[in-house]
């Protein structure tokens, strides 16, 4: 394993900020692949950021044991915004500045903006396949997933299969997209899945684990590892969602929401997903019940809630069940 | 928790079927100079409507928006810390979606057919900058009504702000259609950015200065009017991106600002230094790179290494040609 730092500044005090990337070279003298693993864009996103300690676990033992199994190139960045990590925050502090909202930006505009460049270019420079790591915010959680722009959906949903993830969600394009790492990557002919788990500021063990097991079995299906000791698990047929087969439930109210329901729940139309309440008065403002059948994988978990908020996306078993 | 998130606006109105000029601040928590100014205008206006300020009459639509982000300038922050979003990369939001994005929808919504718009902006956060306008990809009436909005503020001068005849061309970023600016300008609005001060402050000098700037712009567009004065075209000079010079810190640490924001500098004008904070040494001094006027200086401190310290706005240059070829 080589550790570089891609990216490096000084802090008022003279300290050191450093990117980390860590790579595992290939047994060959030329890599059959070289595909990128990165977390923690967002800084308080520490579920990719864990997946990157067991990932780099894995990958050292199997350096150790089984050195020729390294058919491609793996390059792992466990901390992209480093100083947002060690606040716990999802912006990069002292700017207040979203990362993902960054890209492609001209260098010279800020220190993360030139920050933000130098670590696409070099991704750009060592990557044939990328898997950006994140979490929800503080409101939501979510089953493992992977998100992609329909115009990226042909390269990108053979590559999204292999991951072991619950949910694959396409989705139309938008505005607010044009600013991130992974479409500024596509856009570059860096195939990039964007991968959601959990919530922020937290650890699924059990998260973890399976998107561990889908890694690796990405990492030999891209033909970077030949591992014979490789685990022969079955991966999860995950569902594939478009657009109109994505129903979200959001609050009506503002209040409390105290949810009944557990990521992976099925629901049915009519079901009890919850209950607004307003904790001033007592009363109970809106019964939440599910206007959808499906599996829900997205769900409330910080209980304040604004009118609009969203309470549970659910992963409809057919397009009529809307 | 049952406490209203509630949007305000100011409104004049002289009749139906007559011009509109939003004007809009507090998109981010910490621009409290666009809030103060807004404040101004609104004494200003409030007192046209009562005869206080005699030949003065409202003639068109203006709406105030003096605090758009109310949540995040209760906090006391740039951002509301609930949702960590930048409220101007939001626009033009959703009437369905969660707070921030209706928040922005009932805005747009509110001004996207205005003829006229004016956006209060502040510096970059953590430096100082002269007040200015910014366009984006001006054309013959966006360079006309800027012209309106420009003019020397009154106590300018070598120690002062010089005035608003500066004119930026903004640079358009993959995130910049998320802008509420852009918007509009997208829905044909002859729309302005008013940008200047520092963050997290005010300067009420310049503030009463720029109400006289905007008071001639609402005059020059109709939607105020006046007995006999009429508006007038102040000098502006307009900056393009290839006119701006950045200077950065190649080291960190403490920043000690030596030259004034709104300075015209000579080339190797000194412009602050950096000291070691635990040594007192000093790291490196910083120059002008060339002739120009500084538009915009590192106002806190404490520096991180390769930051913009300052931003010189400079004549292009001139290109020679050789009689012969
Ligand atoms: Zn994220």
């Amino acid at each position: 394993m080589r550790t570089r730092s891609v990216v490096a500044y000084k802090g008022p005090s003279g300290a050191s900020v450093e990117i980390v990337k860590q790579t595992f070279s290939s047994a060959r003298p030329k890599p059959a692949r070289r595909v990128s693993f990165l977390a923690g864009l967002h800084g308080d996103e520490l579920e990719g950021v864990y997946l990157c300690f067991l990932l780099v676990q894995y990958l050292r033992r199997l350096k150790e044991t089984e050195p020729g199994a390294f058919l491609g190139e793996v390059n792992v960045y466990p901390a992209v915004n480093p100083q947002a990590l060690c606040h716990g925050s999802r912006l990069w502090p002292f700017f207040s500045v979203d990362m993902n909202r960054l890209m492609g930006e001209p260098a010279g505009n800020s220190l993360p903006a030139g920050a933000c460049r130098e670590l696409l270019a070099d991704l750009k420079g060592c990557s044939d396949l990328a898997v950006d790591l994140h979490s929800s915010n503080q409101h939501l959680a979510e089953l493992p997933q992977i998100r992609i722009v329909k115009d990226f959906e042909k390269k990108l949903l053979p590559l999204a299969l292999q991951c072991n993830v619950d949910v694959i969600w396409v989705h139309p394009m938008a505005g607010v997209f044009e600013s991130t790492l992974g479409y500024n990557l596509n856009r570059a002919k860096v195939p990039t899945l964007v991968m959601e788990l959990g919530i922020c500021l937290r650890i699924h063990r059990d998260f973890c684990s399976q998107i561990l097991d889908g890694a690796i079995h990405l990492l030999h299906h891209a033909g970077v590892l030949n591992s014979s000791r490789r685990p022969r698990g079955e991966i999860k047929m995950p569902l594939v969602l478009k657009a109109d087969q994505v129903g979200l439930v959001q609050a009506k109210r503002a209040g409390l929401f105290a949810g009944r329901v557990k990521l992976g729940d099925r629901v049915g139309k009519g079901d009890k997903i919850g209950d607004v309440v307003d904790p001033v008065r007592g009363e109970t403002l809106e019964e939440v019940v599910s206007p959808f059948k499906g599996t829900i994988f997205t769900l409330r978990e910080l209980p304040l809630i604004y009118e609009g908020a969203p309470l549970v996306r659910v992963a409809l078993d057919g397009p009529d069940e809307r | 928790m049952g406490e209203a998130v509630s949007l305000y606006k100011n409104v004049w109105e002289k009749g139906h079927f007559v011009d509109t000029l939003s004007i809009v601040a507090g998109l981010h928590g910490d621009h409290l100079n666009g809030l103060h100014l807004v404040s101004l205008l609104s004494r200003f206006l409030q007192d046209v409507e009562d005869g206080r300020l005699p030949g003065f009459r409202i003639a068109g639509k203006i709406q105030l928006f003096p605090m758009v982000n109310i949540q995040a300038v209760m906090e006391g922050e740039r951002l509301w810390s609930f949702d960590n979003l930048d409220l101007d990369l939001a626009f033009p939001g959703s009437s369905c979606g969660e707070l921030a994005d209706r928040l922005c929808n009932v805005l747009y919504k509110h001004t996207a057919d205005s003829n006229y718009a004016l956006l209060l902006d502040a510096s970059e956060k953590r430096c100082v900058s002269i007040p200015h306008i910014q366009l984006l990809q001006p054309d013959r009436s966006l360079r006309r009504a800027a012209r309106y909005l420009a003019g020397e503020i009154p106590g300018g001068g070598p120690d002062r702000f010089p005035g608003l005849g500066i004119v930026r061309e903004l640079q358009p970023t993959p995130a910049f259609q998320l802008r509420l600016y852009n918007q509009w300008i997208e829905n044909n609005v002859c729309a302005l950015v008013l940008a200047g001060g520092r963050s997290a402050g005010i300067d009420p000098e310049t503030n009463g200065a720029l109400l006289a700037n905007v008071v001639n712009f609402m005059l020059a567009v109709g939607v105020l009017a006046h007995a006999t004065r009429k508006a007038e075209k102040g000098e502006a000079r307009f900056y393009s991106l290839e006119n701006e010079r950045r200077v950065s810190a190649s080291h960190p640490g403490l920043f000690l600002p030596e030259a004034r924001v709104g300075e015209s500098l000579r080339q190797g004008r000194k412009l602050g230094e950096l000291r070691d904070i635990y040594s007192g040494e000093t790291l490196e001094e910083l120059f002008a790179p060339q002739d120009g006027l500084l538009l915009t200086l590192r106002d806190y401190p404490l520096v991180y290494q390769n930051e913009t310290v300052a931003t010189l706005l400079v004549e292009k240059e001139r290109r020679w040609y050789w009689p012969f070829s």
